[in-house]
């Protein structure tokens, strides 16, 4: 194990070392007090103010009124909030599975020896770091319905227009589609995975005859599964939080009816949360919504990590230590 | 932690280095015909990944009505006069949204690196009871969504430290509207800290001793020994920091209510709502707002691939 080792070489005396011991912990306290200041008063007091508020009603002007566990009661049959959830799942369920295996199918085809394939790798990774509300911008003219790209290209070869953002079986789908614009951070994750392979494992692998599915699934997918379960759990904390495009590009819509409601096929968990607190200022219902989101992605975060041990292949990292 | 596995912490710079090395350019030897396919199928795709900023750049210089006939790739005629009009058409001119991006992104920038190097330097070089205890609390931090922290934090932030709307300061606008952007900075982001404590820990501790030897104290040790090794690894955390801040909406969106504080990114809201169909002058205003990104990643690209690569083999 690589701990910091601070062996004081000579020890004179017993007195001198706790003394130097205590002057240590000192400068540790002090060098770390901006962590543990900025941890209880941006993190912990609020994470502790959101359990509190979530069972209160609060208008943020008049003092919060107890209403014990009724925001949680509410939310059980508030259909916005099942909406949000639903959409939030499905997003994951499409999106998180095809980022992964798209950006890792991109990943191993730039991992060859093919000329440029760093400007390839500065191509494919620019869009991530746009990921901001100018895509959005950019994205509701290319799905725009009359002046769009997309739209203008299926009319030209004969095919009927698509509402990609007010069609309610559209609108989410062109979410996933644009995501897949933004996954050059995921790829270039993978292609540090990927060089970490020693080559002598692919050797081994194709003297005992194994072809490229063999290797793929013998040597590549178990050495990259400390990579991937990386990627899966930034992907996952990320995709829960979903919030920016759905804001701007179609605030929750295009409706959709469900039994006698009318519900929003794009309105997202996060957005239902901001609409509640600083749209509608109920924000201790609010506050309920986002203990609820915290507690998921706690779970969901512990239940992955706990698989990992089925299917990540930790000895890949040793080699990488190296 | 479970993210991190074991091994030891690889010396400053060392992970990509010592990892071509393992596998010199590229792992996988494959024959001719199938890297012919890698390249083509490499390349189609890289269309994809380029071809909406042309696309933006083209039609941000077409008339509006040139714009909306978008089954051409070039603009009949050039309107370098779309960027002005962009330029004037919210109630305030766009260089105050860039300077209020620009300023709010810098500051939390140089919070963000200072704090977090001497935290970092702390957890890699002091022993103490409970630095693990505090470690594992970093670690957990890094996976706590904003949004249970965000409506108590806007509750202290305007009930508690009166950073709110209305009113005025520093003269005519309410600077005191940016402060909940920029001084969480200052006491460090959780994941930065962890990645740059594994950088000091592979800086050899030789040479902390024998500063220590010559009567160094633990800043002087920071200044001279610990910095000067870790420029690389700040780099990243600079360049990260700052398009990350910059590309921010939902904090900005929560607190800067004052249209003259306005960011770019809120300013680009409120242009979409205001001119929702005239695709030229949005294109135009969108890519206003990229570009200051773009122009950072041509600077910096070495930095920041190497910074995100280092994020995925440390993290």
């Amino acid at each position: 194990m690589a701990r910091t080792e601070a062996l004081p070489l000579v020890r004179r005396t017993r007195a001198r070392a706790t003394k130097r011991e205590r002057r240590e912990a000192l400068t540790f306290y002090l060098l770390v007090s901006p962590f543990i200041v900025g941890f209880l008063v941006f993190t912990f007091v609020p994470m502790a103010g959101s359990i509190l508020l979530s069972f209160t009603s609060w208008d943020f002007i008049h003092k919060p009124i107890w209403v014990g566990l009724q925001n949680y009661q509410n939310l059980m049959s508030d259909q916005d909030f099942i909406q949000g959830i639903k959409v939030t799942l499905s997003y994951a369920v499409m999106a998180l599975p095809t980022g992964l295996i798209v950006s890792l199918v991109l990943a191993l085809l730039m991992n060859r020896d093919i000329p440029g394939v760093n400007v390839f790798r500065a191509i494919y990774y620019m869009p991530s770091l746009l990921a901001g509300f100018s895509v959005a911008a950019l994205w509701i003219f290319v799905f725009d319905n009359q002046h769009g790209i997309l739209n203008n290209l299926l009319a030209t070869i004969g095919l009927p227009r698509v509402g990609w953002l007010t069609d309610p079986n559209w609108a989410l789908k062109s979410f996933v589609l644009m995501g897949l614009w933004g996954i050059g951070n995921t790829i270039l994750i993978y292609l540090a995975g990927l060089k970490g392979i020693p080559q002598q494992l692919y050797e081994a692998a194709s003297i005992d005859g194994a072809g490229w599915w063999a290797r793929l699934r013998h040597v590549t997918l178990p050495m990259l599964s400390p990579t991937i379960f990386f990627n899966l759990i930034t992907g996952l904390i990320g995709v829960f939080q979903y919030f920016d495009q759905s804001y701007v590009m179609t605030n929750g819509g295009p409706p959709i009816i469900q039994g006698d409601q009318i519900v929003g096929s794009t309105r997202f968990y996060m957005l239902k949360l901001y609409n509640d607190a600083f749209r509608s200022r109920e924000f201790g219902y609010a506050a309920s919504e986002a203990v609820l989101l915290f507690i998921f992605i706690l779970l969901i975060t512990l239940f992955v990590i706990r698989s990992s041990a089925l299917w990540v292949y930790y000895e890949g990292n040793v080699v990488k230590g190296k | 932690m479970a993210l991190q596995g074991t091994g030891a912490p690889p010396r400053t710079a060392a992970p990509v280095a010592a990892l071509s090395a393992i596998s010199p350019k590229g792992t996988e030897r494959t024959g001719h015909s199938s890297r012919v396919i890698a390249y083509v199928v490499v390349g189609l795709l890289c269309v994809f990944s380029l071809f909406p900023l042309y696309w933006m750049l083209e039609n941000s210089l077409r008339s509006e009505s040139d714009a909306s006939n978008s089954v051409t790739f070039w603009p009949e005629e050039f309107h370098w006069s779309n960027y002005s009009t962009m330029w004037n058409s919210l109630t305030y001119p766009f260089h105050i949204f860039l300077i209020n991006s620009f300023v709010m992104a810098g500051l939390v920038t140089i919070g963000t690196v200072a704090s977090c190097a001497l935290v970092a330097y702390g957890f890699a070089r002091f022993r103490f009871a409970g630095r693990e205890f505090l470690f594992a609390v970093i670690i957990g931090t890094t996976m706590i969504p904003y949004a249970v922290m965000m409506i108590p934090q806007y509750a202290m932030f305007i009930n508690v430290f009166h950073w709110g709307g209305g009113g005025s300061a520093f003269g005519y606008h309410n600077l005191y509207q940016f402060l909940p952007q920029i001084v969480p900075a200052f006491f460090g982001s959780p994941f930065f800290i962890f990645l740059l404590r594994q950088f000091i820990r592979g800086i050899p501790y030789d040479l902390d001793e024998a500063a220590k030897v010559d009567g160094a104290g633990p800043l002087r040790i920071f200044w001279t020994i610990i910095l000067p090794e870790l420029r690389p690894a700040l780099a990243a955390v600079t360049v990260l920091t700052f398009i990350g801040k910059w590309n921010d909406f939902l904090g900005p969106l929560i607190y800067l209510t004052d249209a003259h504080n306005w960011t770019i990114e809120l300013a680009l809201n409120s242009f979409i709502g205001r001119y929702s169909t005239i695709f030229n002058l949005q294109m135009a205003a969108s890519l206003m707002s990229m570009l200051p990104i773009m122009i950072v990643y041509f600077i910096a690209s070495r930095q920041i691939i190497e910074g995100v690569t280092l994020s995925g083999v440390k993290g």
